[in-house]
Formats: structure tokens, C-alpha cells, sequence
């Protein structure tokens, strides 16, 4: 379409060597990548504790490996409820409940833990937490109304919020079979 | 030059060729991160404030039931379940509220609870397993703030709730506070769709085989509400899902369609009798 | 005999800057993509038009702000711009080595969607040399006591004004960027130097120039089928006014007669001349496998509007990455060759002739409204110049460069 200029063709000619260069450079690169791309799509997280992977996809199936939380693995093939996964050497069927697409992020806190972990500091921080702002004083609009006409009891959302189960010891209760 | 404009027509025509045939979305731009805060909504931390303010209206209407012994099972139960299949970032509080109505509500952030008229009409662990888990799929899918952003007028991809929650000024509080009111009423009276129903009914299904409970059990649950229905003992729930005879016919097609039927169980009834038992 | 050699030569390494400094108005005029912008763009190799979908956009392809994700914010500034040329040889038997640093913050854009439409109000920064330089030469000849060299200049062109663009269908759109053009130019010059038979010549030179113009960009982009987007922009930036002045003045002695004869000169050169840029065309294609990966290359082509130009073709090539939802990396070649036409045996002075080539690197953090990139940009380039006037002896020239890119955007 557009004729490449002449200079342009004569340095090509006397350059080629740092173009070709450039090219297998490029094209390294983008299959380095494109090989990492198709692993990667499939790589999937676990979600939570207790994973096991089974032999067959079923529930009475021998457990054959167990898996910690976060742990990447690969999707090999899902049928209806299970999910096929790799993970280094072994393979298995595991519950699709169990996966994630995202990697496990850390737990957030919530704000009135925060303030608890400052308090057990030994100093006494009193955060204008949003909450406390609503809870205590109830929010009003610019014409001193206030905004929402429904109740609440912050006191007793802190007193379920101050009684959070152990993860580990609560997966153990679960698992209780009479 | 004329060169290139005898090109340029035929760019033109090309370009205008493809736009008379096409008429597709292009979805494939997104980029991986355009997809996944598009999935993640708002923040964790965000959802969690929001929830907070939504889960203080729920106990503003029904009181907590501060019962150590019973809450401590239930939130054992939450907990082992929620370890193993909930959404890792959240830390799930679960709550008995006093009163005889029959329900179950999941709030944005990873509050549950569950009536007390509730835990009375159920006969084992399993179908207290199956409630929570129930109620579990709806944080998990985070049905609700789905649903709240659906309402609200502007459906841009970064406006909306997350801007509401993001902000700390006066105004957005404000209008926070409005957002939680339409979260407390859409429990309350308007429900989710039948969708979001039907989903987190088979999602808690996958939740109880996974565990090892038994499936069963959750639907002789849904049966067993039907009177009560009836009566008029579950204003809310009523009100708020789909009835019973949907539900259950929904679950029985997931099961034969997954070829679930055989799957049993355990129930574990003393553990679950012992603890209710108690006052 | 010897000695007289040695003169001739000072005489030469002496003309090297006074040609250099009068002639040489333009810090480099003779490449066309001496900065990348924006923040993917930057370190994708500049290989954008098929994408520019974000306020970067507007500078690359206007077109492409139509499939812009939300309204958004972004800024990017170079944090670090080195440039290092060294000539060979080029005084005496030392190196002459000019450094330029700038840290110019060289882009800026704000992007809002309404409806089927983008519109976008961008600030550009294209181009951007500052060099400060005290060189000074203890005894470089052996008839030369002292050569002290200060140089301090400034070379900046701005573009800003607002772009458009519009949806027609899903994989079509067409934009338009009206860009304002400014440069704004200065150099200040002085050269002292003391002989060893007491001699001694001062130049002092000063030059300003400021020019006022606009570019318009014209835009498409269309996606033929899914995964795959062309794009193509064509602009052409035009002067309106221009003003150059030039004042020179120069004193000194010369002792070869056995007595001192003194010389002094003053000069003003003013001038309105405008300069004539190219017609500057970019093709583009990318193509989007995955939400995780993309492959972007680019073609600009650029016809020479002045006598002494070259036409030429520039290639660049990117890719992104993402390693995971919220980090990203990216990676990009490029290529910035010379304007000039390629130097035969009647050559003079002065000259430069220098192909570039350039690779760049970056990194994305992604948040759910914003996002921040740090990148860097590497460029090297060998070639030759033609530095003493009027002749054709030249000395091998080299330049590197490195740009570290700090960027950040945000939606609204």
C-alpha cells in the first residue's frame, strides 16, 4: 500500500541482523508467554480447609490426597458437581464448591476488631467508625430528620461479632459422625 | 498522496463493511482485571461496613438470642462450613434471633442468622447445615449487593454501591444509609429473585454432599415448612422465596439431573437434639 | 609542522560547536518517537493504535476511546528521562559526551462516556530534551591551556486540546483529536578558551524559539472479528506561527603575530521561518486471546513534508500480561529510526545519522478504581556524525537512554 522508502529498505538490508534479532527476540517472548497463558487459564484455587481429593467423582470414593487452603491447582475436567484437578504429581476429583478462580485473600477485619486490637494495645483509641456514628447518634439528613426509619442494636451485632469460632477446631466439630 | 487516498476509500468501505455485518459486544477487550472487579463488586472491607449496618437492622427488629451454649453450635456449624466452602476473605458470624417466625437471613459481609422458630421446626443437623448453607450461598454470591446494584439508577461499572462505600463524606453516608434500608427491606418484603433462590437451594445441596450431611434432609426441611406457610408462621420467608412446591420440584430435578438420589448422609439428630433441648 | 596540525585540529574541535550550536536548533528533530506516553501504551513499545482504549488513547488513536471501560483519570509522569550521545574522539582524542535529564511529567487525560460518544481532554508532553552541561578541559591539546564548555538548554512541546469519538455499531468507531501544538525552545552557549601562548576566545550564544501550530488526529478502529482489532489514525500537525532569534557574540586575541590583536563580534539573526512536518500514518493490529493476554503491532509511516527528510517507517511490537486479576506486566519493542536520508560521500557537516532501537518493561497494580504503573524504557542507537564544518570527516556516535515511567489512573 505504501511503498517502503528506500533508505528504509537499504538500512533494512544493512540492519537485518539487529532485526532479525528483534523478531526472535519478539517472538520468544510472546511464546514464553503464550505457554504460560495456557497453563495459567485453568489454574484454579482452594477455597477452604479440609479439601481432599478423591479417586472417582463420587463421595463414596477412596481419599487419596489432601490439599491446604490457597493451594493453585490445575482443572483438568469437570463432570456435574466434581471437578477434576492436578496438583504437582497427584490427581483428583474434588467437590466444585471447593474451587475458586480467584487466589484465597487474606481475611478482613472488621472495624470493630480493629478497634479491639488497638484497645489491647493498651491504648484507648475511640474510632468515629462509621457504625458508631449511626448507632449512637443516629444519623440525621441536613434538615436534622433522621434517615431510616428501622431500629438497630449495635450492641448486640458487637456481642456476636466478639464470639467468632476457630476455624480449624470448627471443621473438626463438623466432621463429627454419630 | 493519491496513493494512499485511493487506499483510504477502500478502508472506508472494509471499515464499513464490518460494522454493517457485525453487531457483537466486544466482550474480549475486557482485560483480566476489568473482569475481575467487575466480579468483586465493591471491596471486602466495604461489603463488610455495608453489612454491618444491614445485619444492626435485623437485630433492631428481632432480639439476639445470647444463649452461649446454643450459639456457640450454630456458629461451629457456620464456621466448619464456612472454612470449607465460603468465601475465604470474609470472617462469618452466625447469630440466633428470638423469635417464633420461620426464617433465615444472609446480610452482605458475612452475616447469618437464623430464627429461633426455625431451629425448632427442624428435626436434625443436617437440615440446620442445609439452612446455613442455604443462606451461605447467598453471601457467596453475593445475591444481594447483585441485586442492589441492579436498582440503582446508574449502572456503570464503577459507580453506584461501590462509590456509595468508598466515600466518607457526609453525603455518602447518607446515602449508604439509604442503600442498607433498601438491603433490610429487600430481606424483609421483596425477596430475591427466583433465580438467586433456586441457585443458593442447589448450592446448599453441593455444600451438604461435599460436607457429608445428609441432602435429604434439606428438602424434608422444605416440606416440613409448608404448613406453617400455610398458617401464616413465616410472614417473611413466604413474602420473600418462592413457594415450597417450586422449590422443591427445582431441587428434585438438580438431584436426577446430577444423579444425586443415592447419595446419603449423616444427620447426627442427638447432637442436635441435645443442644436444642437446653434452654 | 606538528604543532601547526595540532592548531588545525583545535581550529576544528573549536568549529565542531560553533556550527553545531548555530545549526543545530533541535535537539533531535530527526526522530519522530524520542518519548513514549501513557502508561500501557509506554511500556507496550508505543504499539497502541489498534487498542487505545483509555485516555491515552486520544494521543494514539481517538477512535479507541469509544470502547473505554467507565469514565476515567490518568497521569503519568517520567520520573527520569536520560539521554547520553557520546562522539568519539570527537575533541582532540577525548570523547564529547552531551547529557540531556528531564523530568517532565508527560501526559495527562481525563475521559467521560455518554452514550454512544467518548470525549476526552488530553495534555501531552512528545517531546522534552533539557540538558545542563559544564565541561571543562585541562590541557586537551598541547596548545590549548584550557577549554570550558557551558551549555544549558530546553526543548519542550506541549499538546493539549479535547478529542472525540463515537460508537457506530459495536465494532466500529471513529475519533478525532484536536490537538494545540506549542514549543517552546531555548539555548544558552558559552565556550572560553586559553592558549598556551596566552590567546584566548570567548563565544557567547543565545537562542530562543517559540512556535504555535495544531494537529489534528483522525481515528478508526474496527474489530473484523472477535479477538482481533485494526486500527488506523492518521494526523498532521501544521504551524501557524513561528519566531526564532539567534544572538551571538564572540571576542578574541591571537598572539601568532608576536603581538596581540584582538577581535570582537556581535550578531542578531531573527527569523519567522515555519518548519513543515510530516504526514504521519499509523496502522495498528492487536489481537486479544484471552482476558490475560494481549499482542499489539503497530506500523508509522511518516512522509516528509521538508527538503532534507526522509520518508520512513517505524515497527513496534508489545505484549501484556496479566499475571494474576490485579498485576500486570508488559513488555514492548520498538524502533525510532533517523529522518534523515542516508549520508553518501558528499556529506558534510553538520550530520547526524542514527537509528534507534528500544525495548520497554512495566508493571500494573490494579485496584477496583484505580490503577498504578512503573515502568521502564531503554533505548540504544549506533551510528555516525558528521561533526567539524564543511567537512566530510565523521566519528562514530552512540546514544542511550533510559526512561523510568511512573503512572497512575484512576475512574471517576
Amino acid at each position: 500500500m505504501i511503498v517502503i522508502p528506500q533508505k528504509q529498505l537499504d538500512s533494512f538490508l544493512q540492519g537485518k541482523k539487529i532485526i532479525l534479532q528483534f523478531f526472535a527476540a519478539l517472538f520468544l517472548l510472546l511464546s514464553f508467554f503464550l505457554s504460560s497463558v495456557f497453563a495459567t487459564e485453568n489454574t484454579v484455587y482452594i477455597k477452604g480447609l479440609g479439601a481432599v481429593l478423591r479417586e472417582q467423582p463420587s463421595i463414596q470414593s477412596k481419599k487419596t490426597f489432601k490439599l491446604s487452603r490457597g493451594t493453585k491447582v490445575l482443572s483438568i475436567e469437570s463432570k456435574g458437581i466434581w471437578q477434576k484437578v492436578e496438583s504437582g504429581v497427584s490427581q483428583g476429583w474434588l467437590l466444585r464448591g471447593q474451587i475458586s478462580k480467584f487466589p484465597v485473600k487474606r481475611k478482613t477485619l472488621i472495624l470493630a476488631q480493629k478497634i479491639q486490637l488497638l484497645s489491647a494495645s493498651g491504648r484507648r483509641v475511640r474510632l468515629r467508625t462509621f457504625s458508631a456514628v449511626v448507632g449512637v447518634k443516629g444519623l440525621v439528613d441536613s434538615e436534622g430528620k433522621k434517615i431510616s426509619p428501622y431500629k438497630t442494636d449495635y450492641t448486640a451485632l458487637e456481642w456476636l461479632e466478639q464470639l467468632p469460632s476457630n476455624e480449624e477446631n470448627s471443621v473438626i466439630f463438623l466432621s463429627f459422625t454419630e | 498522496m493519491a496513493h494512499f487516498n485511493k487506499y483510504l476509500w477502500l478502508h472506508i468501505f472494509i471499515f464499513s463493511f464490518g460494522f454493517a455485518v457485525s453487531g457483537q459486544a466486544q466482550e474480549f477487550r475486557l482485560r483480566a482485571h476489568h473482569i475481575f472487579w467487575k466480579n468483586q463488586e465493591a471491596g471486602t472491607d466495604r461489603e463488610i461496613d455495608f453489612g454491618r449496618g444491614v445485619a444492626a437492622k435485623i437485630l433492631g427488629k428481632y432480639p439476639l438470642l445470647r444463649d452461649e451454649r446454643k450459639h456457640k453450635y450454630i456458629s461451629q456449624i457456620g464456621t466448619g462450613i464456612t472454612a470449607q466452602l465460603g468465601r475465604p476473605e470474609l470472617r462469618y458470624y452466625f447469630g440466633i434471633l428470638e423469635t417464633d417466625e420461620i426464617n433465615a437471613f444472609a446480610v452482605p459481609g458475612g452475616y447469618i442468622f437464623v430464627t429461633m422458630g426455625a431451629l425448632k421446626l427442624m428435626r436434625n443437623e443436617a437440615q440446620l447445615a442445609g439452612v446455613l448453607a442455604h443462606e451461605l450461598a447467598h453471601v457467596g454470591q453475593k445475591h444481594i449487593v447483585r441485586k442492589l446494584k441492579l436498582q440503582s439508577t446508574d449502572s456503570s461499572l464503577t459507580s453506584g454501591i461501590a462509590q456509595v462505600l468508598g466515600s466518607s463524606t457526609l453525603a455518602s453516608k447518607i446515602a449508604l444509609e439509604r442503600l442498607n434500608d433498601l438491603a433490610f427491606k429487600m430481606l424483609m418484603e421483596e425477596g430475591l429473585s427466583k433465580e438467586d433462590e433456586e441457585d443458593a437451594d442447589q448450592k446448599a445441596l453441593e455444600m451438604l454432599i461435599t460436607l457429608g450431611y445428609d441432602p435429604h434432609s434439606y428438602l424434608n426441611y422444605l416440606q416440613s415448612l409448608k404448613p406453617h406457610l400455610a398458617q401464616g408462621g413465616a410472614e417473611v420467608l413466604s413474602k420473600t422465596h418462592p413457594t415450597i412446591e417450586f422449590r422443591y420440584r427445582s431441587l428434585k430435578e438438580f438431584i436426577s439431573r446430577h444423579q444425586l438420589d443415592n447419595i446419603q448422609g449423616k444427620k447426627n439428630e442427638k447432637r442436635f437434639k441435645k443442644i436444642m433441648a437446653k434452654s | 609542522m606538528k604543532s601547526a596540525l595540532r592548531k588545525l585540529w583545535l581550529n576544528l574541535s573549536l568549529l565542531i560547536f560553533i556550527s553545531f550550536s548555530a545549526t543545530q536548533l533541535h535537539a533531535d528533530d530527526a526522530h519522530y518517537k524520542n518519548m513514549l506516553i501513557g502508561e500501557r501504551a509506554a511500556t507496550m513499545g508505543g504499539s497502541y493504535v489498534a487498542i487505545s482504549d483509555d485516555s491515552t488513547g486520544c494521543y494514539y488513536n481517538p477512535a479507541g476511546i469509544a470502547y473505554a471501560v467507565g469514565d476515567s483519570l490518568s497521569g503519568s509522569g517520567n520520573m527520569l528521562h536520560k539521554l547520553k550521545t557520546v562522539y568519539t574522539e570527537a575533541i582532540g582524542t577525548q570523547d564529547w559526551i552531551r547529557e540531556s535529564e528531564s523530568l517532565v511529567p508527560n501526559y495527562f487525560g481525563v475521559l467521560k462516556k455518554y452514550k454512544d460518544y467518548s470525549f476526552c481532554f488530553s495534555y501531552v508532553v512528545p517531546e522534552a530534551f533539557i540538558e545542563h552541561q559544564d565541561l571543562l578541559f585541562d590541557n586537551p591539546l598541547s596548545t590549548v591551556k584550557i577549554y570550558y564548555q557551558s551549555l544549558h538548554s530546553e526543548d519542550i512541546t506541549y499538546l493539549m486540546g479535547p478529542s472525540v469519538a463515537m460508537k457506530f455499531g459495536e465494532n466500529l468507531s471513529i475519533g478525532l483529536t484536536l490537538y494545540y501544538q506549542y514549543r517552546s525552545f531555548m539555548r544558552q552557549f558559552y565556550n572560553y578558551l586559553e592558549s598556551t601562548d596566552g590567546s584566548y576566545e570567548v563565544i557567547y550564544q543565545s537562542l530562543k524559539l517559540r512556535e504555535d501550530g495544531v494537529m489534528p488526529k483522525l481515528g478508526l478502529q474496527w474489530s473484523p472479528w472477535s479477538l482481533l482489532t485494526v486500527g488506523m489514525a492518521v494526523d498532521q500537525a501544521v504551524l501557524l506561527n513561528s519566531s526564532f532569534q539567534g544572538d551571538i557574540s564572540f571576542h578574541n586575541t591571537d598572539n601568532s603575530t608576536g603581538t596581540t590583536i584582538p577581535t570582537t563580534m556581535m550578531m542578531r539573526v531573527n527569523s519567522a521561518e515555519k518548519r513543515k512536518f510530516p504526514l504521519h500514518l499509523a496502522w495498528g493490529v492487536s489481537y486479544f486471546p484471552t482476558p490475560s493476554l494481549l499482542y499489539t503491532a503497530d506500523l508509522d509511516y511518516y512522509q516528509a513534508a521538508e527538503n532534507g527528510r526522509a520518508d520512513i517507517m517505524n515497527y513496534s511490537g508489545g505484549t501484556e500480561y496479566y499475571l494474576n486479576p490485579t498485576n500486570a506486566i508488559r513488555f514492548g519493542l520498538f524502533t525510532n529510526y533517523t529522518n534523515l536520508p542516508l549520508p553518501d560521500s558528499s556529506t558534510t557537516a553538520p550530520y547526524e545519522y542514527l537509528d534507534i532501537y528500544g525495548a520497554s518493561f512495566g508493571y500494573t497494580s490494579y485496584s477496583s478504581s484505580s490503577s498504578l504503573t512503573v515502568g521502564a524504557i531503554y533505548t540504544s542507537g549506533s551510528g555516525k556524525a558528521w561533526l567539524y564544518s564543511g567537512s566530510t570527516e565523521t566519528r562514530a556516535l552512540t546514544r542511550e537512554s533510559l526512561t523510568l515511567v511512573f503512572s497512575a489512573s484512576s475512574s471517576l
